[in-house]
């Protein structure tokens, strides 16, 4: 909590009747900097930034704008900048109209406004638009237009609400690199980033906020909660990482799965002799026909283009039916067949020790310290 | 088209054809023709004339017919002012209110137009509210009947309105007035003129009550016609029909072409 958030969470809670959109939310969003939601559907993401923007009150909790307490203030008083999934793009009005909206809402003169328009189309690449209608526009642009509406009133914080989920593949990717050119053009705002997509989030944030259950689960640098994921969850949501069972050999990080020692990187000093998960990244696993690493056998088998992805059914590891990990491997020839035996090399660095079963029960203290009755950390 | 194979798809036509002949085409074929026949003593009507039309179209029944246009007018508007604001209210009112408003709103439809009629004649004879033996009552009866269509029509379209327009207007600095005189509303103009037209219809068709409860100087066009056949006028009361029809489509064909105007070139902020 300091005085140069632009945005304040302050233990927001979000209920509707019997259910809980959201529990006890705390996060704080400087100024310039992005920060993204992350979770799957129903994890309380989009209730957070509803919060936030005014649409839904928070049963408890409050909610500040640079300081300021805004629990109680309606929508358009808050001044934010906000795009919804579908882009809500006003249908009977123009594109310049649109933008325009918020300008004529503050009472803008034409001319200043007509100007700041003009700057918003061009900012967002639309310049021959402005007298189109969006039903006229493809996603892509319909997409910039609310962008350029939302930006236009000059807005603090701009809260995007999974502005790519309506777009296909090709036009996500390169309007995700549209957004990441736009935030750095705005070194000024705050942005609040809701997604479930973790390409998404690892590419525009500075920080990440994992989000499971209607609360917050960890929240650090994109950075660090792909390389130490500090849960479960967020290991596998997160990259995908395959979880290992492992037990701790020294303090350092160097644990042992089944017969294999690994130098991992761990959160903090390990307990030697816990029981811990080891989080491998599927590309960075290794699947060869005989040699050392783990006994195992192959199970499936999917091309994706670039690479293969293998499926591979470890035995043992102390858990019963074995363990599933998947690899994800360059196209080679000489890929061993389905049903055939398989040695799994796990990276000798580059793993990383998970702390917590990444149970809901702890994440009001997510990325503040690592709780206490942990098995695997002193 | 369901059916893709040639053979089967004459039998269907045929059998449409049919349907359509015997419900729609024949009586309004026989409509057209009594309204232009001298006298009709055989299968075919005897002479042609012109006379019933000139005189549904003068005196008594001309006042008639502009009483049915009024009534239509000053109901439509009405029903689709009073129907939005409804449909608005309730969009926002708390469960078991919108529900129960709901049904209320939707009882006249459930109900026939002759109890309505009746149950504003009970209503309205007593002082203070003496409105039976006036215009008013006829104008109360029809937007009675017509609120619940027009009310369904804006609700449903709204339903279909996602919130987050109103939402966005609101987080771009409009105040919740501004939000519906510049978001809701415009995206409510389509449902809301298809609403006027199915109140206009409905309104100059209506019978069953307005017979309960018009005065003498607010006599609506099919009350017209009722009479007209009572008294055995049947030529008279089909040329009436027909100038009845001819202004109802006319009146929906000005709405429509109003509303599309509206639509098209989008309303000007």
């Amino acid at each position: 909590m300091t005085e140069s958030s632009a945005v304040q969470f302050d233990r927001v809670s979000v209920r509707y009747g019997q259910v809980t959109a959201l529990r006890d939310f705390s996060l704080d969003v400087a100024t310039g900097e992005t920060v993204a939601l992350l979770g799957p559907s129903g994890s309380g993401k989009s209730t957070a930034l509803k919060a936030l923007a005014g649409f839904v009150r928070p049963t408890s909790g409050r909610v500040l704008l640079a300081g300021q307490d805004v629990t109680g203030v309606p929508p358009h008083k808050r001044g934010l900048g906000v795009v919804v999934q579908q882009y809500a793009l006003f249908p009977h009005l123009t594109v310049a109209d649109n933008i325009g909206f918020g300008l004529r809402a503050r009472r803008m003169r034409r001319a200043e406004s007509a100007r700041r328009v003009e700057e918003m189309l061009e900012l967002v690449g639309m310049e021959r638009y402005g007298r189109r209608y969006p039903r006229e526009l493809s996603g892509g642009q319909q997409q910039r237009v609310a962008i350029a509406r939302a930006l236009a009133i000059r807005p603090p914080v701009l809260l995007l609400d999974e502005p790519l989920s309506a777009l296909d593949a090709q036009l996500r990717a390169d309007m995700l690199d549209e957004l990441r050119q736009l935030r750095d053009e705005l070194p000024d705002i705050a942005i609040l980033y809701v997604t479930h997509d973790q390409t998404e989030a690892l590419t525009l944030a500075h920080r990440i906020a994992v989000m499971r259950d209607a609360e917050l689960l960890d929240l650090d640098t994109a950075q660090g909660l792909y390389r130490q994921p500090p849960s479960e969850f967020t290991a596998a949501f997160l990259g995908g990482a395959n979880l290992l069972p492992a037990t701790v050999r020294d303090a350092n990080g160097t644990v042992d799965v089944g017969a294999v020692t690994v130098n991992a990187m761990a959160p903090g000093p390990l307990v030697p002799g816990a029981h811990v998960r080891l989080a491998v990244r599927p590309h960075t696993i290794g699947v060869r026909r005989d040699g050392s690493g783990l006994a195992a056998v192959l199970t499936g088998l999917q091309w994706r283009g670039a690479n293969y992805r293998l499926t591979c059914l470890i035995a043992g590891l102390d858990e019963p039916g074995g363990v599933s990990v998947h690899a994800d491997v360059p196209s080679v020839d000489g890929l061993p067949r389905v049903g055939s035996p398989v040695r799994v090399r796990l990276p000798e660095h580059g793993a990383a020790v998970v702390a917590r079963a990444g149970a809901a029960s702890t994440a009001g203290d997510a990325g503040e310290s690592f709780p206490q009755n942990l098995a695997g950390v002193a | 088209m369901l059916i893709w194979s040639r053979s089967a798809r004459w039998p269907i036509w045929a059998l449409f054809a049919a349907v359509f002949l015997v419900i729609v085409a024949a009586p309004l074929a026989v409509l057209v023709a009594a309204a232009l026949a001298t006298e009709w003593n055989d299968v075919l009507p005897g002479g042609f004339t012109v006379a019933h039309l000139g005189s549904a179209l003068t005196g008594e029944n001309q006042g008639s017919l502009l009483v049915s246009l009024q009534t239509a007018a000053v109901a439509g508007l009405a029903a689709v002012a009073v129907g939005t604001w409804a449909a608005l209210a309730l969009a926002a009112a708390p469960r078991w209110l919108r529900k129960g408003a709901d049904g209320l709103l939707h009882l006249p439809v459930a109900i026939p137009s002759v109890v309505v009629g009746l149950g504003l004649l009970v209503a309205y004879s007593r002082p203070p509210l003496l409105l039976n033996g006036t215009r008013w009552i006829v104008l109360i009866a029809h937007l009675v009947l017509v609120l619940s269509f027009s009310y369904a029509t804006v609700s449903s379209a709204l339903a279909r309105i996602d919130d987050s327009y109103a939402q966005v207007a609101a987080s771009l600095g409009a105040r919740p007035a501004l939000v519906l005189w510049r978001v809701r509303l415009p995206m409510l103009l389509p449902a809301m003129s298809a609403a006027a037209a199915l109140a206009v219809a409905l309104s100059m068709g209506e019978v069953g009550a307005t017979i309960m409860v018009y005065p003498p100087d607010w006599r609506t066009l099919p009350v017209t016609v009722f009479t007209l056949t009572d008294r055995g006028r049947t030529f008279d009361a089909a040329a009436a029909t027909l100038i009845l029809l001819g202004a109802t489509l006319v009146a929906l064909l000005i709405l429509g072409r109003v509303s599309r105007g509206r639509t098209t070139t989008g309303v000007s902020p």
